[in-house]
């Protein structure tokens, strides 16, 4: 097994990357998917946790654990998923300590702040159209059934709201919780298609 | 909903308000526990939207605001949501049209037909007959599915109420087994800490004594040089050094080790010559015959090598021997500490 000079010096080789992600699939190959749900998962975590550059943080994990796996050739772990997590834990950590060290003045936090609102204010219009047709194309794509369900899942407001939810869940014989998760995903779906929709346009 | 979570503790956890503990469980099961990523997700969206819906009050709104809105990532979130919302409330008016018509416009097409079928009194009143015998059909219809609805709701909230039972107590039992974990682990790392302490100590003794050996050697080399760059008018000057060998003490009457210091000398190095090397650290006592009392004490010492013999190096200012006869106590410490006195090397000064 290559042992690294250093932490630093360390690269990401065609082979180790092969190994990470055989590792990740638990030697089910899942054509990398499995990968960038993980990737996904991160950034979603360094996002909650407020961390400058989320997508960063993230490769920085991944990169470590593939780096463990390749010095160690093999990583004790529940899951792969549960090591990622405590990589990810440390790196947020050590991010932490980082940041005390170079602190940034509270002012220069609320000025950036302030531009980044007056920045959201003049570009809204024009986003707010360019997300409205991607959403119209978008949502051509979806499965009619889909299509259907996310409808029917948003119509109505408050008490309208719900029982139009409990009949859609009775209707496709499914509990409200599972019916809640199949729409969240049917809209992650569509956001999905419109961000790229709308980075493309 | 299992594991003790529902919508208002994920929901405190997205605004960063749930105490450590709960935030690291939830960050964990954020990567390990697809049914709970996936119930996140699902009150995320469901926040976003009470936030663009003006649905939220007080605390909860300034928790949003200072909390979850600072991440670019979630105000493009809330921006889809916007849009989203948006693009829904106009879509949705024209479906839920186009599925409400449907149904008007058969049962307008189906009572025009049976109206223009009837063409007597008796056909009338068979007509408004089965018009009522429909309705109260109808009704039964509608009655007994209200009740089989509400049975299956109780049904729904009884299996929710066990579920929630016994996740609270899965956890309860988890929690146990996490402190004991703990408590075993924070035992076992007292251990160790102390075993990393002690051999510390000995690392630092050790170093103290190299430094101390080095400083010896410098001044011993500094010495040298002096003698060597002295000038040859400046030759006869006394060494600051002077270094004598000593060798072990005889069994039975033995003539007494002298040693004459030239004036001027600073420093005594002793070699003393050991007969055994048997421990791996020795201590020297340098004791005033005459007095009986101790005038110098070495710091714990490592033999070293002079040809096939072993010797110890014990070095001391020169101002210290003001009586003609002295003894050199060496002690052997052993590993564990304990010291044992194993020679006595005796000798006269000679003015």
């Amino acid at each position: 097994m290559q042992k690294a000079n250093s932490k630093k010096d360390w690269n990401l080789t065609p082979a180790a990357f092969r190994r990470f992600l055989a590792w990740l699939d638990k030697d089910v190959d899942s054509d990398g998917r499995r990968y960038l749900e993980m990737r996904d998962c991160l950034i979603l975590y360094f996002d909650r946790k407020n961390c400058p550059s989320p997508d960063e943080f993230a490769d920085e994990t991944l990169n470590r654990v593939a780096r463990r796996l390749e010095e160690e050739g093999a990583i004790e772990s529940e899951t792969p998923a549960k090591y990622c997590y405590i990589t990810a834990k440390f790196v947020f950590l050590e991010s932490l300590r980082g940041k005390a060290k170079n602190t940034v003045p509270l002012d220069d936090v609320l000025n950036q702040k302030l531009k980044n609102e007056a920045a959201i204010e003049s570009d809204e219009k024009e986003i707010k159209e360019k997300l409205l047709d991607c959403l119209e194309k978008c949502s051509g794509q979806l499965e009619s059934v889909n299509r259907e369900i996310i409808y029917e899942y948003y119509r109505g407001e408050e008490r309208v709201k719900i029982e139009n939810r409990r009949a859609l869940a009775k209707n496709l014989d499914i509990s409200l919780n599972a019916l809640s998760i199949r729409a969240c995903r049917i809209r992650d779906k569509l956001e999905n298609c419109v961000k790229r929709c709308a980075d493309n346009s | 909903m299992k594991k003790g979570y529902d919508n208002e503790t994920i929901t405190a956890y997205l605004l960063g308000v749930l105490p450590e503990d709960e935030t690291e469980l939830f960050d964990e099961w954020s990567f390990t526990d697809d049914e709970f990523a996936g119930q996140m997700s699902a009150a995320e969206k469901d926040l976003v939207d009470r936030y663009i819906g003006g649905e939220l009050r007080g605390t909860t709104l300034e928790q949003f605001k200072s909390y979850y809105l600072v991440s670019p990532l979630r105000l493009e979130k809330v921006e889809f949501a916007r849009s989203f919302q948006e693009y829904l409330s106009k879509n949705t008016v024209v479906h839920a049209a186009v599925v409400e018509s449907k149904p008007k416009q058969s049962f307008t097409t189906w009572f025009l037909h049976i109206f223009a079928s009837v063409r007597s009194v008796r056909q009338w009143s068979f007509a408004l007959a089965a018009l009522a015998l429909l309705f109260f059909g109808g009704w039964l219809l509608l009655e007994n599915s209200r009740l089989r609805s509400d049975i299956s709701q109780l049904q729904t909230n009884r299996d929710a109420l066990q579920q929630r039972e016994i996740a609270l107590q899965e956890r309860e039992t988890k929690l146990q087994n996490e402190i004991a974990a703990q408590q075993t682990e924070n035992s076992a790392a007292e251990t160790e800490l102390a075993a990393v302490r002690d051999e510390r100590e000995k690392l630092q003794n050790s170093r103290k004594q190299i430094i101390q050996q080095k400083k010896v050697n410098e001044q011993q080399q500094t010495a040298l040089q002096t003698q060597q760059t002295t000038p040859p008018l400046a030759q006869n000057r006394q060494p600051l050094v002077a270094t004598f060998l000593l060798t072990p003490p005889l069994r039975g009457k033995a003539p007494l080790q002298t040693v004459t210091i030239p004036p001027k000398t600073a420093i005594i190095k002793m070699r003393l010559q050991l007969e055994a090397d048997e421990y791996p650290l020795y201590r020297v006592i340098l004791r005033d015959q005459s007095t009986g009392k101790t005038i110098f004490t070495s710091s714990q010492i490592k033999a070293a090598k002079n040809g096939a013999n072993k010797i110890l190096n014990v070095i001391f200012p020169a101002k210290l021997l003001k009586s003609p006869l002295y003894d050199l106590e060496v002690s052997g410490i052993a590993s564990g500490g304990a010291a044992e006195i194993i020679s006595d090397y005796s000798f006269k000064v000679m003015p």
